[in-house]
């Protein structure tokens, strides 16, 4: 990248046209994120149609910035109500809801907004500094380097959210065996499908991820056991407010969220998804207190939602090296950009440098715009805790049922959400954690993809996984982790074996 | 609504031995050693081994509450009838909106609910009414959900 294609970049995306088309997208993604129920992704694909009539630059501006305000105003949803807006957020909307039930719901919102722009501001940097070379590395990947890092990812999220890991090794487990619904990954046999011609497409997160957390939460509501948010504690309020401190306090936290989640982004398929639960997995591990994870503490929220945003600019570096879309959001990108002739892969890079550096200013100006729009959405946020429950939740309930319509605009989607509320309900009752079977569904096709492929490359033999040096350093990361709680239980017992 | 570990561990156990003899079921591919059935088996060996965990472990500490705990729903009657009236509005969703359309269904599903809950009747009515309303809009309108009309005439 020269500087006269920065110079060149800059003139293009200061273009009236671009600076709207950026500003329409945010408040698009504003008020399709802060649905429950309402995906990025669905945002992004309804703008398809729009983007005909425009010019190549706009048509991804919008799209980026319409992204970058969704997956961030899903966090809203996610603090106030307890339904995370992305399999990612649910990394850490215990956090940003056991925030709120205290009161903190401002300074959960500011922490989502603030620290999500400032990784999303992280990863649009390295996207424009080492972006080529990062999808250099990500494409030397094979499906054993995928499959270690699905399953470092599905363990870290089993781990992380129970206090007993049987339990979370269980959901996860759940997750997985929801995810083998359908037709086969490999071979494109139905399985598990009883003959239903709904469920050989699968059972999709969106209505599981709205049954589990949203209904479950509203069942939870009407018991005796159940605790609501308070309104905000004071008259006025002021988002951001000590935003500052907190980014002296946990400066480490910012940076490795934001580093992990663009180095984890980057890699095509699984990324975006797996990375806040790594950074929230990683922020506790290395905490000084640990034990305030879980009970509405700054420092896993913090790491996770940087990583969240830092993944997302992340996502884009292989879409537009090398033309391989990291998750939907991109693959609809990719096919904008071609449908305007502009051809992403390294040729787009070496024949129009200016061109790609557009696309990446125009990620700072989305990320830049999360400040004054975030602090409007939380303003406005708090009149949500004022409404009375007794209508609040049937609206709550009628953004459920809608939202899992909308998946495929049929009734099997509430149908499922109603039956993975109730499942949802009774897990989380009994100490059963319900986000790694979220993550556990999202993943499990990819883990089972690259374990199949891998198992026929290496021809049935397990060392197989361990011979290439990236998949070994991975493999032995994973499992450090699966062994962490015996090790544990050994070293704690170890001082008590030395005394008798 | 607690439920025994002996319980839970046992219908897990269980679970994991329908996965493995219905993953037993599964075609397998000619020519690949590594068919669909692999997948569910290593989950069902694996859900099988840590249900077996679940189950000693609730039968050495026996609950003192029984089999089942049913007691954060004991007391107040209102309650139940709200966590019925969700579950039970929402199964007859599933085959009453694509007949009655989503305004009739909205309005009959939220309006009562917030009654039962306790709002104001005159809140209830004009907060269901413009929820539903809205929500047609939004979703209908704005983002091409083909959400089902019925027979209620929508001004758009």
């Amino acid at each position: 990248m020269t500087v006269d294609a920065f110079i060149g970049a800059l003139g293009i995306v200061f273009q009236p046209a671009v600076l709207m088309a950026i500003l329409g997208g945010a408040l698009y993604g504003l008020f399709i994120g802060a649905i429950p129920g309402l995906t990025a992704t669905m945002a992004t694909a309804l703008l398809v149609p729009l983007t005909f009539y425009m010019d190549p630059i706009p048509a991804i501006a919008i799209i980026v910035s319409t992204t970058a305000m969704a997956i961030t105003a899903g966090d809203i949803p996610g603090a106030l109500m307890r339904i995370p807006g992305t399999p990612a957020s649910a990394a850490y909307v215990e956090e940003s809801y056991s925030m709120t039930l205290k009161g903190r719901a401002e300074t959960a919102l500011s922490i989502g907004i603030f620290f999500s722009a400032i990784g999303g501001l992280a990863g649009a940097l390295v996207l424009m500094i080492s972006g080529p070379i990062l999808a250099r590395i990500a494409l030397k990947f094979s499906s054993f380097e995928f499959f270690w890092l699905a399953l470092l990812g599905l363990m870290t999220s089993a781990l992380v959210s129970a206090k007993d890991p049987t339990r979370g090794f269980i959901s996860l487990l759940l997750g997985i065996l929801v995810s083998t619904v359908g037709l086969d990954v490999t071979s494109g046999q139905p399985r598990f499908t009883f003959g239903s011609i709904e469920l050989m497409g699968g059972i999709s997160f969106i209505p599981t991820m709205i049954g589990m957390f949203a209904l479950a939460e509203v069942l939870r509501g009407f018991s005796s056991s159940a605790s609501f948010p308070p309104a905000f504690k004071t008259a006025r309020i002021r988002p951001f407010r000590g935003m500052g401190k907190l980014l002296m306090r946990y400066p480490l936290s910012l940076l490795r969220g934001a580093s992990l989640g663009t180095a984890i982004g980057a890699l095509p398929g699984v990324g975006g998804d797996v990375s806040a639960w790594i950074a929230y997995g990683v922020s506790r591990r290395f905490s000084r207190t640990p034990e305030k994870f879980g009970t509405g503490h700054e420092e896993g929220l913090i790491e996770a939602t940087s990583s969240n945003n830092a993944g997302l600019s992340a996502a884009w570096i292989p879409a537009l090296v090398f033309g391989i879309p990291g998750d939907a959001v991109t693959a609809i990108a990719v096919g904008v950009l071609f449908m305007k002739g502009l051809n992403p892969g390294p040729r787009l890079f070496l024949e129009n440098p200016t061109m790609p550096m557009a696309i990446i200013l125009t990620f700072f100006m989305a990320n830049l715009l999360l400040f004054p729009l975030g602090w409007l959405a939380i303003k406005g946020s708090r009149h949500i805790l004022t409404v009375p429950r007794s209508l609040i939740v049937p609206v709550i309930l009628i953004c459920c049922i809608l939202g899992s319509f909308a998946i495929n605009n049929t009734m099997f989607g509430v149908g499922i959400m109603l039956i993975a509320g109730i499942v949802g309900y009774i897990l989380e009752s009994n100490g059963f954690p319900i986000a790694p079977v979220i993550l556990g569904l999202v993943l499990g096709p990819i883990l089972e993809r690259n374990f199949i492929m891998s198992m026929q490359i290496a021809d049935g033999n397990l060392l197989g996984f361990f011979e290439r040096p990236i998949a070994a350093g991975l493999g032995i990361v994973v499992c450090t982790v699966a062994l962490a709680p015996l090790l544990s239980r050994v070293i704690r017992q170890l001082p008590n074996i030395y005394k008798k | 609504m607690r439920i025994d570990d002996r319980i839970i561990g046992g219908a897990l156990a269980l679970l994991s031995l329908a996965i493995i003899l219905g993953a037993r079921g599964l075609p397998s591919v000619p020519g690949t050693t590594f068919g669909p059935a692999l997948m569910p088996t290593l989950i069902g060996i694996a859900m099988g081994v840590l249900s077996i965990r679940i189950l000693v472990t609730g039968l050495l500490q026996k609950s003192s509450t029984g089999w089942f705990d049913l007691s954060e729903w004991k007391g107040a009657s209102r309650p139940v009838f709200c966590a019925l009236w969700t579950l039970a509005g929402i199964a007859l969703g599933i085959v009453l909106l694509p007949i009655i359309g989503f305004p009739l269904y909205g309005l009959g599903f939220a309006l009562p609910l917030m009654l039962l809950m306790g709002a104001r009747p005159l809140h209830a009515v004009l907060t269901s009414v413009g929820l539903v309303l809205v929500a047609q809009f939004v979703f209908a309108r704005l983002l091409f959900v083909p959400l089902p009309a019925g027979p209620l005439p929508m001004p758009w």
